[in-house]
């Protein structure tokens, strides 16, 4: 996990990723290959983590970077890209968690606890299709919180930035979140309804 | 991590539990500045050790979670959709010429089209004088042909 705030990360990281836009809006391959290698992976890994869907996650990656590219001739360098980047994904994501809402609207009230045995059944899968799932079930700004802050590696003012939210809403999400996880995967018996937040 | 003492900000046993309940055990997720006050707490308070091993034990949860890497084919399709560069204006002239004789080299269609425009100057230029007599000489008749008069029965004669 990576440090959690800006003032680690070497300046020259984002001055060099800025200075890789600016070489892709002018079609320099090499810089949009190397952009694609610096961060393609992890926006794939948070997009999964947001949608547990591999393909859905490569979806979102993609339209990511078309995006990217396009706005690469207009890029602001105090932007910085990372931040960017999970901003705009963990948007295309919410907007596919959204549809699958609408889809699902009358058809599976819910599925988080009301299933018979869902806790056997919890305790008889792997561990990491536990994490999985427990994580699934969390509500969306949660999740994200998570994925950012814990697993992504970002700051906490990154993460609140991509959220759109201050720090002590991100820490606030946070905190919930785990809990909200650590009651679930401890098996306690305790639905996570309390902890969930009202989805919009 | 920072080793000198004194920076950073004091952190009690409430924020420390904000601080291990939001960003987990593992002091690089803590926030920089509150680092060193947090550590220093977790050296000398049991209670902070608590919630300390409760935010390591999810953690190692938190490790489990499956992760994936992005395949190949997404890979080339995020690079193939990436901004073309700007081509000169002699290469898009180029690419016209292609589109049109797709079929290799275009000095041999090139030379052919010359040489027929050379031809055709040629032709054009020596044409015009003989034409021009041939008209003369044509008109001379048919004025001979109009004086003569006796030809009108032919024009209206019905075959």
């Amino acid at each position: 996990m990576a440090s959690s705030t800006d003032e680690t990360e070497p300046l020259s990281q984002r001055e060099h990723d800025g200075e890789l836009v600016r070489r892709v809006a002018a079609g320099d391959k090499e810089a949009s290959r190397a952009l694609v290698d610096r961060h393609l992976r992890s926006i794939v890994s948070f997009a999964y983590r947001m949608l547990g869907d591999v393909a859905e996650a490569e979806d979102v990656a993609q339209e990511t970077f078309l995006r990217l590219w396009k706005s690469a001739d207009r890029w602001e360098p105090r932007a910085k890209l990372t931040t960017w980047l999970h901003h705009v994904a963990r948007n295309l994501c919410v907007d596919r968690l959204r549809s699958r809402r609408k889809v699902a609207a009358g058809e599976v009230p819910d599925h988080a606890d009301s299933r018979p045995g869902a806790s056997t059944q919890l305790e008889s899968r792997q561990r990491d299709r536990a994490v999985q799932e427990a994580l699934s079930e969390l509500a969306e700004r949660q999740r994200a919180a998570i994925a950012l802050v814990y697993y992504q590696g970002l700051s906490n003012r990154e993460a609140a930035d991509a959220l759109g939210v201050d720090v002590d809403a991100l820490e606030s999400l946070l905190a919930r979140g785990r809990r909200a996880l650590r009651k679930r995967l401890a098996g306690d018996g305790e639905t996570m309804s309390g902890e969930r937040e009202t989805r919009s | 991590m920072k080793s000198e003492a004194g920076h950073g900000k004091q952190v009690g046993l409430e924020r420390f539990a904000v601080l291990v309940e939001s960003y987990g055990a593992s002091p690089d997720g803590w926030p920089e500045d509150e680092r060193e006050g947090a550590i220093r707490l977790l050296e000398r308070s049991a209670e902070a050790v608590r919630m300390h091993q409760e935010a390591q034990a999810l953690d190692l949860w938190l490790d489990q979670a499956p992760d994936v890497e992005p395949s190949a084919a997404l890979r080339a399709r995020v690079l193939d959709a990436a901004p073309k560069p700007e081509t000169s204006w002699s290469e898009r002239w180029s690419r016209v010429i292609e589109a049109i004789w797709p079929f290799g080299p275009t000095w041999q269609p090139a030379t052919a089209l010359a040489a027929a425009a050379v031809l055709g100057l040629t032709f054009g230029l020596a044409a015009p004088e003989q034409t021009e007599v041939a008209s003369e000489g044509e008109m001379v008749v048919a004025e001979v042909m109009l004086d003569t008069g006796d030809l009108g029965e032919f024009w209206n004669e019905v075959p």
